[in-house]
C-alpha cells in the first residue's frame, strides 16, 4: 500500500464533491429504490414477483438478453477488427454511423422501426403480405435492442486493438499463419479483456433498454413486455410494490453486471487477457 | 541448398505512399551467409525496405527474389522469413513455449510436426537463445533482452533461409544491446543464416554487419563493408552519418587547397585525397585530426580549450582571432603529450576527405546539407 502522490486540500475537496455526488445521484436513489421496494417486508416483497405477467417479462428480458449478447459480440467484434486492421473508403463514415445509436433518443429509434416496417410503414404491405410481422413482436423488440446496443462492443474493443497495433498480427503472418488462425489465436485471445467488458456493458443496457423497446414492443402484457416496461406498467397501475421490487431485482442485475466488469479491468492492470500455455 | 550465391536479390524496387516516394528503385544484391545493415535516418525507406522484403508492404513495383525463388507475388506467409520485429510483437497470452511453438503448430495438419517434436524443438530453440528455463513465463515477465531473444527463438522456429531485425536493439538499455548484439552475429554464423539488419545506429551497424547499406530518402546512398565506408565516404551525408565530423568550407585552386570563411589562409597538411579545383568541404573526424606545432607565416590555428573525456584529450582550435565558438573538435589520444590553450598551432588534414561541395557551386542539384 504505497501512496506516491500527496492529496492536497484541492484534492481533499474535489473528491469530497465527487462523492457527495455519487452520494445523491447514485446511492440516494438506490436506498429509496431498496426501501421502497422492502417497504411491506421481503415475503410480500418476493410475492409480487409470482405475477405471471411479470415472470413473462423477466423471461422476455432475458431472452433477448441470450440473443442480443452473441450477436451484437461477434458484429461489434468484427467491426473494430475491420476499423482497425483494413483501411477502405468510407471508414470515417462507418465510425460515425456506429456510434450513432449512442446520440440518438432511443424513442426516435424505435420510432424508426415501426415506420420502417410497421403495418403502415414503408416495407410493412410487403411484410404484411409475406406474413410478417416485425413491430410489436419479439423480432421488434429485438431489431430495437441491437439498434441501441450495437455500439458497446466496438467502442470497447477497438481502443484496445488499436492500442496493440497491427505487430503481433504482422508476427503471425510471418510465422506462417493464415487469416482464420491469426483471427481466433491471436487478435480474439488479445482483445477477449476488451470483448468481454464490453459485452457486459452492451448486457447492462440490453436488460435496461426502454424507450426503444416501448415504441417497438406495443406493450402486450404477458406477450412483449420486457422488465423495464413492466416496472412501468406496474407503477402506473398504482402496484408501487411490486415495481420496486422489479426495479430492485433490474438494478441487482445491472449493479452486478457493471460490478464484474469493474473487477474485470481492475485485474488487466497486468497481463491481459485468457492464457495460452504450451503445446 | 542450390548454390552458395544468392541471398536476396532485388530489382529496381519502388514504393510510394500516396505522393511521397518511400524507396525509389533500389537495386540491392544480399550474398547467402551474409549480414546486411541498413542504416540512415528515419525517413530514409530502410524500414520500408525490409516490409517489402518480408512481403508486409503492398502496393511495390520491382521483383524481390529470396534464394532462387522469385517471391515479388508470393504473400508473405509464404516466404519463410525469419522477421524479428521492433517492440518484439510477442503474443502476450500465451507463454514463452507457445510463442515460440506457434510457427510450427499454425502449419497444415500434413506438414506439421508431432506434439513430441514440436516440445524437443522449442527447447531446442530456448536453449540455442539462452532461455531455456523461461518457457512458462508470459511475455510480460521478461526482460528487454528475454524478450528479445524469445522473439528470435519464435522467428528461427520455422527454419527460415532469411533472417530479417527491424531495430532490434532499439528498446534495449545500453549495455544489454551490446551483449546481444554480438551474441546476435555469433548466432548468425553458426546457423548459417542470411540476415538483415535495420538500424538508425550507425555504429551497432559498423559492429556487426559485414556490409552496411546507406539510405538516404528512398535511395542508397552507398553501400559497402564497414571498412570501405569509413575509408572511403561516397559523399558528405555517408560521412556525416556514420559518425562525428568536422566540415570546413575550401576551395582547390590549382590543385592546392585553400581553406574558406574563419579559416581563410589557415595553413594545413593537405588531405593526402585529391579534387578537381572549385568549392570543396573537408570532412574529418576528430580524432583523424592532427594537432602539429605553428611553422612559417600562414595565419595559426589556436588551441582555445581542452577537456579530458575517457581516454582522449578534446581540444577546441579556433583561427587565430576568433572565439571558440567558430573552431573545431580535435580528439588526441590522453597519452599524448598536452597541448597548453593559447598555442598556435596547425591542423593535420592528411587524412580527411574532400567532397566537391555542390551547395555552393550548383543549386540545382544541391540535396540540401545535412548538418551534423
Amino acid at each position: 500500500m504505497t501512496t506516491t502522490t500527496r492529496i492536497t486540500p484541492a484534492g481533499w475537496l474535489l473528491t469530497a464533491a465527487a462523492w457527495l455526488a455519487v452520494a445523491l445521484m447514485l446511492i440516494l436513489p438506490v436506498g429509496v429504490l431498496f426501501g421502497q421496494a422492502l417497504r411491506e417486508g421481503l415475503q410480500a416483497a418476493l410475492a409480487t414477483l409470482s405475477d405471471p405477467d411479470s415472470l413473462a417479462a423477466i423471461r422476455l428480458s432475458l431472452l433477448v438478453t441470450a440473443i442480443v449478447l452473441p450477436v451484437n459480440a461477434a458484429c461489434g467484434f468484427l467491426a473494430a477488427f475491420a476499423l482497425t486492421r483494413f483501411d477502405f473508403p468510407g471508414r470515417a463514415l462507418l465510425l460515425v454511423l456506429i456510434e450513432l445509436p449512442l446520440s440518438v433518443s432511443p424513442v426516435v429509434a424505435g420510432l424508426v422501426w415501426v415506420l420502417l416496417f410497421g403495418r403502415h410503414g414503408w416495407f410493412g404491405p410487403w411484410l404484411t403480405a409475406h406474413g410478417i410481422r416485425l413491430v410489436f413482436t419479439l423480432p421488434g423488440i429485438l431489431l430495437a435492442t441491437l439498434f441501441v446496443t450495437f455500439p458497446y462492443v466496438t467502442r470497447t474493443v477497438m481502443p484496445a486493438m488499436e492500442a496493440r497495433g497491427r505487430a503481433q498480427e504482422e508476427a503471425a503472418t510471418m510465422l506462417g499463419a493464415g487469416f482464420l488462425p491469426i483471427l481466433f489465436r491471436v487478435t480474439l485471445p488479445e482483445a477477449g479483456a476488451a470483448l468481454l467488458s464490453g459485452t457486459l456493458l452492451c448486457a447492462a443496457r440490453a436488460l435496461g433498454e426502454f424507450g426503444a423497446v416501448s415504441v417497438a414492443s406495443g406493450h402486450v402484457p404477458g406477450l412483449t413486455e420486457t422488465v423495464p416496461l413492466r416496472i412501468q406498467a406496474l407503477y402506473d397501475g398504482y402496484e408501487t410494490t411490486a415495481a420496486f421490487t422489479l426495479a430492485a431485482l433490474l438494478a441487482i442485475a445491472s449493479g452486478l453486471l457493471v460490478g464484474v466488469r469493474g473487477v474485470m479491468e481492475w485485474r488487466r492492470g497486468g497481463t491481459g487477457s485468457a492464457r495460452v500455455d504450451a503445446t | 541448398m542450390t548454390g552458395n550465391g544468392m541471398g536476396v536479390a532485388l530489382r529496381n524496387v519502388s514504393c510510394v505512399f500516396g505522393r511521397t516516394p518511400a524507396v525509389r528503385g533500389i537495386d540491392l544484391e544480399v550474398a547467402r551467409g551474409e549480414f546486411l545493415a541498413l542504416v540512415g535516418p528515419s525517413g530514409a525507406g530502410k524500414t520500408t525496405l525490409l516490409r517489402i522484403i518480408a512481403g508486409l508492404q503492398p502496393g511495390y513495383e520491382g521483383s524481390v527474389r529470396i534464394g532462387v525463388r522469385d517471391v515479388t507475388r508470393v504473400p508473405a506467409r509464404d516466404r519463410n522469413i525469419g522477421f524479428a520485429f521492433q517492440n518484439y510483437a510477442l503474443f502476450p497470452h500465451m507463454n514463452v513455449a507457445a510463442n515460440v511453438a506457434f510457427g510450427l503448430t499454425v502449419r497444415p495438419r500434413a506438414t506439421r510436426p508431432g506434439r513430441g517434436e514440436i516440445r524437443d524443438r522449442v527447447e531446442a530453440l530456448l536453449q540455442l537463445v539462452q532461455v531455456g528455463d523461461l518457457a512458462g513465463r508470459y511475455p510480460s515477465q521478461l526482460s528487454g533482452g528475454q524478450r528479445q531473444r524469445v522473439s528470435l527463438a519464435r522467428a528461427l522456429a520455422t527454419e527460415p533461409e532469411l533472417l530479417l531485425l527491424d531495430e532490434p536493439f532499439g528498446a534495449l538499455d545500453p549495455l544489454v544491446r551490446k551483449e546481444i548484439r554480438a551474441w546476435l552475429r555469433g548466432l548468425h554464423n553458426r546457423l548459417g543464416l542470411t540476415s538483415i539488419l535495420v538500424t538508425h545506429d550507425q555504429e551497432e551497424a559498423l559492429e556487426v554487419a559485414d556490409r552496411i547499406a546507406v539510405l538516404r530518402d528512398g535511395r542508397i546512398e552507398q553501400i559497402g563493408t564497414p571498412a570501405m565506408l569509413e575509408d572511403a565516404p561516397a559523399s558528405p551525408f555517408v560521412h556525416r552519418f556514420l559518425g562525428e565530423t568536422v566540415s570546413l568550407p575550401g576551395c582547390i585552386v590549382g590543385g592546392a587547397i585553400r581553406l574558406g570563411g574563419a579559416w581563410e589562409g589557415t595553413g594545413i597538411v593537405p588531405p593526402r585525397v585529391s579534387a578537381p579545383d572549385g568549392p570543396v568541404l573537408l570532412m574529418a573526424r576528430p580524432h583523424t585530426i592532427g594537432l602539429l606545432p605553428a611553422s612559417g607565416h600562414a595565419p595559426a590555428a589556436e588551441v582555445a580549450g581542452v577537456s579530458r573525456r575517457g581516454a582522449f584529450l578534446r581540444y577546441r582550435v579556433a583561427p587565430a582571432g576568433y572565439p571558440p565558438e567558430s573552431g573545431i573538435e580535435i580528439h588526441v589520444p590522453a597519452d599524448r603529450p598536452s597541448i597548453p590553450v593559447g598555442r598556435a598551432c596547425r591542423l593535420d588534414f592528411s587524412r580527411a576527405h574532400m567532397f566537391p561541395d555542390r551547395a555552393t557551386s550548383s543549386v540545382s542539384d544541391a540535396p540540401g546539407l545535412v548538418t551534423a
